[in-house]
């Protein structure tokens, strides 16, 4: 980001400045490191389960979708999804969105960013726009690459889903293909807390490190049953809605409900962010 | 200075809108929408025509505060076929049912990253467990109606269950009008005469166009929320595809086929004969006593049962807001709608 050249930061369009956000986001290589790491994630599983697998098997555990997955490679990318959906994936969105504007901050470069005559409202929806993309790219990196190597250890063939049916190989990429912007869509909220907490602050690992806090204070929030009445309304509560998808007929309504909870968080905590940011001071 | 409050105006703002946003169908909701008086004859009429609701298929939504402790299902000291029994009573379930005239219906039971099915076309019904990977295939020969009970009953059915109570035991009574499942309709509510019973109320959430039964909420005597509560939280009422009934099980599961046959019930009923339930009272206050003996004894050694009981002069009772259950020390158990002191009586008889 810092690595922008003044000229574009001035030319005042938003596209310019979106532009050169998703670059400065894509061409970090933190932000490979983190989407590779997402995408050893499946890697790893499916090896493990190759390898055990050989010596006989004994009683399975865990998610029969984790289990199924010697039977066909196809169910790599969901189980690993599931796997990585309660930390290492909010970590990643974390860190991204934690450093939005706490980054610039710490590296001297906001107060550049903010001669442009874009203005500081713009350059927040910018900034929130490429951690956003971020939110769809890490789960998709997981799918695509858990359904590569799944592909490649073990037989690929119709998918059983949770209802007892098979769907077709091609109809199941495309399940999986939705699974994967159903998770993208529940990372959005986060990214806007994130955010939220990025314009407080000029340390972006102290923002990054609150964002997840909040994720994974959220999801121990969400398993207490005494906070029945709570739980709807919490950012994590639709994470693992996403085996829906995964039912006969699919129930599609838990992407209606994903997207207004996920939009709720948006709303409350980007009016925040725009509370904070057109209000501090930037010294820095 | 003033500026800098302006513009934290849409962070003040911001909850308001989500808050009114989330509020406002439940204040919609909450409205009693305004239908022609009705009799609860009348009402009842409207559910027997139910019957003729040639396919519908929703989302239903189960939930239980029965005052019972809360059962582990993980970790040391679990058992877990027992804790699933006591679960599908006494947990909260939504359920997807499909239904297409009376003999084709399939109810899903939506777990955590698992899922029960029950399929049922015709005489064929189709069992499947998709935690085990297994799949019942039950066919039912000759005239015997072989629908097993799923695990989670549609109001219509427990609906059923209730209005065969109705009678000389209980009032019915039409009370205001309610918002179910988006849909307009009637309560009707039935209150039993006795005294001598656990159950305050029984309330039924009757559609007022088509007569399904939408709801059904069991309150505890004296208790202001219901404590088994079951019904649509939506409902569409065109028939589902003729596919959502065919069942094909996995190649790798585990298949198992049953025929029942009529004479299976005649057979399975060779037991020691002289051990059948006795039924005490009738009504609302019966108490159903089991006799020594047909209820093992291994029971006792089982850790959900100490859990759950709690011991009383004469035996350990499993006490909820609705149901009671006596086990004696001597071996009986004592069952039924009523209080403990009510039980105790009876075994002591």
């Amino acid at each position: 980001m810092s690595r922008a050249e003044p000229a574009r930061r001035t030319s005042g369009a938003g596209l310019a400045l979106l532009g050169s956000e998703l670059t400065g986001v894509f061409r970090r290589r933190r932000t490979w490191a983190m989407l590779l790491a997402l995408a050893a994630v499946p890697v790893l599983v499916a090896v493990a389960i190759r390898i055990s697998s050989g010596d006989g098997g004994g009683p399975s555990r865990g998610p029969s979708f984790v289990t199924g997955i010697a039977g066909n490679g196809l169910f790599v990318g969901v189980a690993s999804l599931v796997l990585a959906i309660p930390l290492f994936l909010p970590l990643t969105v974390g860190v991204v969105a934690g450093d939005t504007i706490a980054g610039e901050a710490s590296t001297g470069t906001l107060r550049y960013l903010l001669v442009a005559p874009a203005g500081r409202v713009r350059l927040l929806l910018v900034k929130y726009a490429g951690a956003a993309v971020f939110c769809f790219a890490a789960p998709l990196a997981i799918v695509v690459a858990g359904t590569a190597i799944g592909a490649v250890l073990f037989p690929v063939g119709p998918i059983t889903l949770l209802s007892g049916d098979q769907v077709p190989i091609a109809e199941g990429l495309g399940r999986l293909l939705m699974i994967g912007l159903y998770t993208g869509l529940s990372m959005l909220g986060l990214a806007a807390v994130g955010l939220f907490i990025s314009t407080l602050t000029d340390v972006p690992v102290g923002a990054m490190a609150a964002t997840v806090v909040i994720a994974v204070t959220s999801q121990v929030l969400d398993q207490l049953p005494q906070l029945d009445a709570l739980h709807p309304f919490l950012l994590t509560d639709s994470w693992l809605g996403l085996v829906d998808l995964l039912r006969q007929p699919p129930d599609w309504s838990v992407f209606d409900t994903n997207a207004l909870l996920q939009l709720g968080w948006v709303v409350v905590f980007g009016a925040l962010a725009f509370g904070r940011f057109t209000t501090r001071d930037v010294l820095a | 200075m003033s500026s800098r409050l302006v513009r934290w105006l849409p962070a003040a703002l911001a909850p308001v809108v989500v808050a009114g946003a989330v509020a406002a169908p439940l204040v919609a909701a909450a409205a009693p929408p305004s239908l022609p008086d009705r009799t609860p004859q009348q009402v009842l009429e409207l559910v027997a025509k139910a019957k003729s609701v040639e396919g519908f298929s929703g989302t239903l939504q189960q939930t239980s505060d029965l005052g019972l402790p809360e059962l582990p299902t993980t970790g040391a000291g679990t058992d877990t076929d027992t804790a699933s029994v006591l679960d599908l009573l006494t947990g909260d379930h939504t359920a997807r049912v499909w239904v297409d005239g009376a003999d084709r219906s399939r109810v899903a039971v939506l777990d955590d990253m698992a899922e029960r099915d029950a399929v049922r076309d015709g005489s064929s019904v189709w069992l499947w467990d998709s935690k085990k990977n297994t799949a019942v295939h039950v066919v039912a020969s000759g005239k015997a109606d072989a629908a097993p009970r799923t695990t989670t009953r549609t109001p219509a059915e427990i609906a059923d269950a209730v209005l065969s109570e109705v009678g000389p035991t209980t009032a019915t009574t039409v009370d205001t009008t309610q918002r179910v499942a988006g849909r307009d309709a009637y309560t009707l509510v039935l209150t039993p005469r006795t005294d001598a019973t656990t159950v305050g109320s029984v309330q039924l959430a009757v559609d007022a166009a088509t007569g399904l039964p939408l709801q059904v909420e069991v309150f505890a005597r004296g208790a202001s929320s219901p404590a088994f509560e079951s019904g649509f939280t939506s409902i569409d009422y065109s028939v589902p595809a003729a596919s959502t009934f065919d069942f094909t099980p996995p190649a790798d599961a585990t298949v198992e086929t049953k025929t029942l046959t009529a004479g299976d019930h005649e057979r399975s009923g060779s037991k020691p004969s002289g051990a059948r339930p006795e039924v005490t009272g009738s009504g609302w206050s019966a108490v159903v006593e089991i006799p020594a003996g047909k209820v093992p004894a291994s029971i006792e050694s089982n850790p959900t049962y100490e859990r759950l009981t709690t011991a009383v002069d004469g035996g350990r009772v499993l006490s909820t807001s609705l149901v009671n259950v006596l086990r004696t020390d001597d071996g009986r158990v004592l069952a039924g709608a009523v209080p403990v002191s009510r039980l105790r009586a009876v075994a002591a008889d």
